[in-house]
């Protein structure tokens, strides 16, 4: 009877003992669930918008007034595909393909850690590739990224131009993603 | 055997007791360190948050402006040339900060630090650089436009805002 007591007593005892530990392994990690981080939330998302912002009003250094600002050459990419721009003898939209890529990736922070795709869609008309026939779609950098399901920041810039006596609408859209490779 | 019986009993105490003082010294120490790590944590959002805070100001300020976000190249390097500017600009932004911005496209291919000097052909200008006393900083980088006033062009540059630490 006392041995049983005994055995009791000291099953009670380690009972204690892994109660008390798992108590404070809980309040452990209650605590570590409440920790503060460095958020970069608000920064990344003013920088992001402020990319697509800045290269839009960027001068791509042709006189021509459908090429003088990367925003002019993406409409002229868009309604006027072939113009070629001043005396350069290139097309709009090669100088559109070439010009976003050099500069968005003059920022370290994009070219190092980040995949970026730039998409232009019309606003209240559709424009259609008199070569292909079909509807146009610009996409500039990593095209994968539009459809992936990857965490994504995203900033829009509303383009409004007047080309030929009409008004065009297109919408840009920034898509960045960290890398993970 | 109740001598042996008393005997681990008294045992089975001291190490409960011992288990109990050891634990609540670590929860003592997890709960120090756990607060020590947080404060740091504080100080760096706060940090965050007066450059985001700084940076959205400067990018709208009308003495650095031409609109928001694109920089008036005349108006960065008459500034410099203001006697005490940057004891000026800290009674606008405060004193525990730099800025710099850098042209990242040039036409005429002027990166040079401007000068009354060499004005226009230049493409990057430093503010209140001289906080050196000032041990931990932040910085923080956007893109933004430089107007040139002279030739009538934007281009891309990028703003470097620096928070400091007292």
């Amino acid at each position: 009877m006392q041995n049983n007591e005994a055995g009791m007593k000291g099953q009670t005892t380690m009972i204690v003992l892994v109660f008390m530990l798992i108590l404070f392994a809980g309040l452990g990690l209650f605590l570590f669930s409440l920790a503060e981080n460095v958020s970069q939330e608000d920064y990344m998302d003013l920088y992001v918008n402020n990319l697509l912002l800045s290269v839009m009003r960027t001068d791509t250094g042709y006189d021509d007034i459908n090429c003088k600002s990367v925003s002019d050459i993406i409409t002229c990419s868009f309604v006027m595909p072939d113009w070629i721009c001043g005396d350069s003898g290139m097309r709009c939209r090669d100088i559109a393909n070439q010009s976003l890529s050099e500069y968005i990736e003059a920022f370290e922070l994009i070219s190092e850690n980040y995949r970026y795709a730039l998409q232009i869609t019309s606003q209240g008309f559709v424009a259609i590739d008199p070569a292909e026939g079909k509807p146009i779609e610009l996409v500039f950098g990593d095209a994968e990224l539009i459809d992936s399901r990857e965490s994504k920041r995203t900033a829009n810039y509303a383009i409004q131009k007047r080309l030929g006596g009409s008004n065009y609408n297109l919408k840009a859209t920034l898509l960045i993603s960290r890398r993970t490779d | 055997m109740p001598g042996r019986s008393g005997q681990s009993n008294i045992i089975e105490y001291i190490f409960m007791t011992l288990f109990v003082i050891i634990m609540i010294v670590v929860l003592i120490v997890f709960i120090s360190w756990f607060q020590y790590t947080q404060i740091g944590m504080r100080g760096g959002n706060l940090q965050a948050e007066r450059a985001e805070f700084l940076m959205n100001y400067m990018i709208n300020s009308p003495y650095l402006v031409l609109e928001n976000s694109m920089l008036d190249d005349s108006k960065l390097t008459s500034l410099l040339y203001m006697d005490d500017y940057c004891n000026n600009l800290d009674g606008i932004f405060g004193d525990d900060w730099s800025l710099e911005v850098e042209l990242l496209t040039s036409e005429e291919g002027c990166y040079a630090n401007c000068t009354l000097e060499n004005y226009p052909c230049c493409g990057s200008w430093t503010f209140c650089d001289n906080r050196r006393d000032f041990n931990k900083t932040r910085n923080y980088v956007i893109p933004v436009n430089v107007f040139r006033k002279m030739s009538d062009h934007v281009e891309l540059a990028s703003m470097r805002v620096t928070v400091y630490a007292k």
